[in-house]
């Protein structure tokens, strides 16, 4: 059994998809995760990618940034959970107001780091969210 | 908008720039000058422009020198560049559309009236640029780093103080 928070009891990893406009973001987010053992396994650039990039390709874990051109995170990670309700999204955003948060817990989300974040806290708060049951 | 009231808008966004610089570039920052314009700003080389809605009209333009983006960026992606390129410019846009982000829900949720919304980023880089908002009055703050100069630039529709 590995030590890596990214591999999972069976030796496989943890796939994640990265959902955010900026490059820098989809960059920080690898360096972070894939010495833990994570395989990235897409990048979107938008709300709309994120969506079809889901579907295409059933991650483990998504990372799914608020305020995105074509199609913002909230409605990304609202058509993915209806999808999958047992989809594990986190939402990274630097806008976390009560108005923000409000609507994303109506949507059914609950997972949520504020940027700018540190690696550990990008680990810690994903392996809570694979520890939960649905 | 009375003093008190920009003193409230003013202090989150310096309290963002300086928390989120340490935090991603791992660099100091402290305030060292507050200035107060009509009208123009001339960028110091790199600028990153974001409208605000909301109770006030306004933009933000966070600015820099050219050596001090390409150091930033250098720290934050921790590789090397030698001139402004795209990753570069990626970099400042993202550091601060956070700073923005971080200093606009601060301000929403500790006045519920303001309710400020960002409009997405630009970003312009160049010798000699000058930014004009006609009759706008421009707050102007620059932080000293152990890179170089940050400039937050707080210009307000209408308003006068």
């Amino acid at each position: 059994m590995s030590d890596m928070v990214g591999v999972k009891n069976d030796g496989q990893a943890y796939r994640v998809l990265i959902v955010d406009d900026s490059p820098v973001i989809h960059k920080i987010i690898r360096r972070a995760l894939e010495p833990q053992g994570f395989v990235i396994c897409a990048t979107g650039n938008n709300g709309k990618e994120g969506v079809e990039l889901y579907s295409q390709h059933r991650p483990d874990i998504v990372t799914m940034d608020i305020t995105m051109p074509i199609k913002d995170g909230l409605q990304a990670a609202t058509e993915i959970m209806k999808s999958n309700p047992d989809a594990k999204i986190i939402m990274l955003s630097s806008m976390g107001d009560n108005t923000i948060l409000s609507e994303a817990k109506q949507a059914g989300i609950r997972n949520f780091l504020t940027k700018p974040f540190k690696n550990e806290q990008l680990i810690e708060a994903i392996s809570d969210i694979l520890k939960e049951k649905r | 908008m009375d003093s008190q009231e920009l003193i409230s808008i003013l202090n989150p966004f310096i309290s963002a720039s300086i928390e989120v610089i340490q935090d991603m570039a791992e660099v100091s920052a402290k305030r060292s000058k507050i200035d107060k314009k009509f009208g123009s700003v001339y960028s110091s080389g790199v600028s990153t422009v974001l409208g605000l809605n909301g109770k006030y009209k306004g933009r933000i333009l966070l600015d820099t020198t050219v050596p001090t983006a390409i150091a930033l960026a250098e720290k934050i992606n921790g590789e090397e560049f030698k001139e402004i390129d795209e990753t570069v410019l990626y970099t400042i846009i993202e550091l601060n559309n956070i700073i923005s982000g971080k200093a606009i829900t601060e301000i929403n949720n500790a006045n519920k009236e303001y309710e400020f919304r960002l409009t997405p980023p630009g970003v312009f880089w160049g010798e000699e640029i000058k930014v004009s908002s006609p009759g706008w009055q421009v707050f102007c703050v620059e932080l000293a780093t152990d890179v170089g100069s940050f400039n937050i630039n707080l210009g307000f529709e209408g308003v006068e103080i």
